[in-house]
């Protein structure tokens, strides 16, 4: 189906190879999914496989790749398009048309189709993505996940014979990502597609996979073999790139680093109950020590936000939230896209006016707290961190803030020689801020609202769209500033993080506070999580499934309390 | 983006785009010249009339639409209350005085010609914009007019961009406050100004205009120097109805002012009362 000889490929203004020396075999009805760091070419991989590379992007390309027979520098990019079709993240821009019916139908009508086919396949492509129902509805009107479902069907339309999905679900809730994962899996099992993934949300659909290929960072095959080879003999090589793994295999790689056996590596949550369930966890204690956590003192909450309710064009977006913060907390906000989760984020720290009398910043009014007094008191660090790029270059964007506060040259170098010691970016001293990687560009503006002196550091989606090494890292430092006496809000979708990092969550759905306490809590909380479309952890649903054996299994949500219950004698 | 548009079932929603358009052009034209208050309030009737009936436009949104224009066509009217000039204002008897102004007749007569006038040229786009989905009237340009499609759906997704680029405005605009930059006022902070909020919103406008255009790419966009279309919009018989009767009445209406005296002297400069 899909043959890559040799593939190498430059893009125009870059230095280096963004591909090197690609080889790639792939079959009909197969199931690839790409790995590798970001910045590793992968989407690159994709775009020379429909053509769009080098037709559409000037660069030095080397090398053969077929589809389907046709050879694809030498093919028009229409005819390619036909046979291989892509869905990119960020729903919102993909889209031409206003309404369903027209965004379907595009590529039919560029196609120059007779109106009656264009019929048929309409309704085809929507029943195959199950959303038949939307055919009249506007763009505006659906969320994330049904737009890239509607984008999906646009594609199927075609009726291409290879899917790629490119970090489809990058920007969907975690029910959104489950039910766009089952639309692929139907896509498996009734139409025989080849289908190639890139993704990071490995947990739910590494069942799906038939093999795994593994980009470096230079653009080289790294690994290629099914995801039992892969994820069980590379471990070690997996986690120093910096490469997303399912949630078991890290918790098995933390086995063997603790000389627990067994040490054959579960890819699955039913594989993982099978191999664990003879071990003998001691009695743990995490149920009785939670209750520690939660009776810190809530007298004096840093912020607090007191029957707070806004409404954006008659619609209610929050509806009575009461929340109390206290100093050094760790809280994680979660619920489904739309909940008001963002909205709430922006009351606190007035980008969003609120009303006098509900949100106060240490005891004071927060609407009587002047807009400079605030940004120095409360950080909020925005989802695209180039939103807060301000100065020309890393050096600048690091020192403003400090400069602005008035500390002397002496203290501001020290600091600023620590900082980019401690993120790796000496080199990029003096070049602009737009030119580090993503991951940087999330830790750069980590530190420079850290500049500004604030206590409270209030984060949206934080991880979105980074490599495990660079969410690591930024956890790590999130976590030491934790430990440094600051508070830490962060919205987030990815509840393993939030099983590992915070403290106390807060659930929101449809505008209200439907839950706040540990973490631990909300997990067995079945109905909670329901209403406000999560799922809960997957080595939570491990533990579940493992307390069936034995009872002190149960409530365990990171790979560092299963250590520990089978390590406490 | 809607912007006015009101999905309804309405005469003016099933009628072809071009046809909306074509019809109120010689009217324009006509209205730029009118220097008497009575024809344009004849023709602010009529396209009333065509929105509310024809277009079954409710009265609330076309009131909520229209009060901009009438703001904007009141402020032309206070301006020339107090501001009209001299050799106009030269023999005509003072109505009132506030203040230091003297308010004559004749700068009311000339206010109110030029608010109307003003006003009946803004609301006779309205039947347009209120009864058309855009993405039919770029089917309409290239299916009848046979604009090339290429440069049509270029205008259609700029079309979809702008709402995208206010976000992202808005979105910088925060990020920057939260940081303790204010917008401060002065010309050396319009130029950081500028500059601080140009990058961002020019880096992310390429981003998304990329991956438009990939996804665009990406469905075979381009690829013949044709296309078919799904949905066929024609120019038919109702739509030569609509441009004929529009100015048949239009001419009567006309014809009715310029006997009974109502008319003034067309010219596109107001020089005084008949």
């Amino acid at each position: 189906m899909i043959e890559v000889n040799n593939l190498s490929f430059k893009y125009e203004r870059d230095s280096h190879h963004c591909l090197k020396g690609i080889d790639l075999q792939i079959g009909e009805g197969e199931v690839i999914l790409v790995l590798g760091p970001s910045g590793s070419g992968k989407s690159t991989l994709a775009l020379t496989l429909n053509g769009l590379i080098p037709n559409s992007f000037p660069g030095e390309i080397s090398g053969k790749v077929h589809v389907c027979g046709m050879e694809s520098f030498k093919t028009p990019v229409y005819e390619l398009t036909q046979k291989v079709g892509i869905v990119f993240q960020d729903p919102e821009a993909q889209f031409v048309s206003m309404n369903v019916e027209d965004e379907i139908v595009f590529g039919l009508e560029n196609l120059c189709y007779p109106p009656e086919e264009m019929e048929e396949r309409l309704v085809e492509a929507l029943s195959k993505v199950d959303m038949l129902d939307y055919r009249y509805r506007d763009v505006y009107s659906l969320s994330g996940g049904e737009k890239q479902k509607i984008l999906l069907a646009a594609l199927m339309a075609i009726r291409p014979s290879v899917l790629i999905f490119d970090e489809p679900t990058a920007n969907l809730d975690p029910v959104g990502t489950l039910e766009f994962f089952e639309t692929v899996k139907s896509l498996k099992e009734t139409d025989k597609h080849t289908i190639i993934l890139i993704e990071h949300k490995l947990d739910d659909l590494i069942h799906l996979i038939d093999r795994v290929i593994v980009i470096d960072k230079e653009g080289v095959k790294l690994l290629e073999g099914t995801p039992l080879e892969v994820f069980s003999e590379h471990t070690d090589l997996l986690i120093q790139k910096g490469i997303w793994m399912p949630q078991t295999a890290l918790l098995a790689n933390k086995f063997k680093e603790n000389n627990i056996k067994p040490h054959k590596i579960p890819l699955s949550i039913e594989e993982a109950c099978d191999y664990l369930k003879y071990l003998k966890p001691s009695f743990n204690n995490l149920e009785n020590n939670h209750s520690s956590v939660e009776s810190t003192d809530s007298t004096n909450p840093v912020l607090e936000i007191r029957n707070l309710s806004f409404a954006y064009n008659k619609c209610k977006v929050i509806e009575d939230v009461n929340l109390k913060v206290d100093k050094g907390d760790f809280l994680a906000i979660v619920g489904a896209n739309g909940a008001g989760k963002t909205t709430l984020a922006k009351h606190m720290v007035d980008i969003i006016h609120p009303p006098q009398n509900t949100v106060f910043l240490e005891g004071k009014d927060i609407s009587d707290i002047s807009t400079k007094h605030m940004s120095h008191k409360i950080g909020y660090v925005f989802q695209n961190p180039e939103h807060q790029f301000i100065k020309n270059t890393v050096e600048e964007q690091l020192t403003f803030g400090l400069k602005l506060r008035g500390f002397s040259d002496d203290e501001i170098k020290d600091w600023l020689d620590s900082t980019l010691e401690r993120f790796r970016i000496k080199s990029y001293v003096k070049m602009s801020p737009y030119m580090l990687s993503h991951g940087q560009k999330r830790l750069l503006s980590v530190a420079t609202m850290l500049t500004l002196g604030q206590d409270i550091l209030i984060l949206d989606e934080p991880t979105f769209g980074q490599d495990l090494k660079s969410s690591s890292e930024l956890l790590t430092f999130l976590n030491s500033l934790n430990q440094e006496g600051k508070t830490i809000i962060m919205i987030t979708h990815d509840m393993s993080l939030v099983a590992r990092h915070a403290r106390n969550v807060m659930v929101m759905a449809d505008g209200k506070a439907i839950f706040f306490g540990s973490t631990h809590k909300l997990f067995k909380n079945e109905e909670i999580l329901q209403r406000a479309r999560l799922t809960p952890p997957p080595l939570f649903e491990l533990s579940g499934c493992l307390s069936k054996y034995n009872k002190n299994w149960k409530g365990l949500s990171t790979p560092e309390e299963f250590i520990y219950a089978l390590k406490t004698k | 983006m809607k912007f006015f548009y009101y999905d309804n079932n309405s005469f003016l929603n099933k009628l072809n785009p071009i046809s909306k358009i074509i019809a109120p052009i010689p009217l324009f034209i006509l209205l730029c010249m009118v220097n008497d208050f009575w024809t344009p309030l004849a023709f602010i009737a009529l396209t009333v009339f065509i929105i509310l009936v024809l277009g079954k436009i409710p009265l609330t949104n076309f009131l909520k639409i229209s009060a901009p224009v009438l703001i904007f066509s009141l402020s032309i009217l206070i301006l020339f209350l107090v501001a009209a000039r001299n050799e106009l204002t030269a023999g005509s008897p003072v109505l009132f005085t506030i203040g230091a102004f003297n308010i004559y007749q004749i700068s009311l007569y000339a206010g109110l010609t030029m608010a109307l006038r003003i006003y009946a040229l803004l609301i006779l786009a309205l039947p347009f914009s209120f009864t058309t989905e855009p993405s039919n009237f770029i089917r309409s340009i290239i299916q009848n007019l046979r604009l090339p499609y290429k440069f049509s759906y270029g205008v259609m997704v700029a079309f979809r961009f702008l709402p995208m680029m206010e976000t992202e405005f808005n979105v910088v605009r925060s990020a920057h406050k939260v940081m303790g930059i204010a917008d401060e006022s002065g010309v050396r902070s319009y130029f950081e100004k500028t500059k601080r909020y140009s990058v961002p919103l020019l880096v992310n406008a390429i981003r998304i205009g990329e991956r438009t255009a990939l996804s665009m790419d990406g469905r075979a966009f381009g690829a013949f120097k044709e296309r078919t279309f799904y949905k066929k919009i024609e120019f038919k018989r109702v739509d030569w109805l609509y441009m004929l009767s529009f100015w048949s009445i239009s001419v009567i209406i006309l014809l009715i002012l310029y006997l009974t005296g109502l008319m003034g002297e067309l010219g596109f400069y107001f020089k005084g009362i008949g």
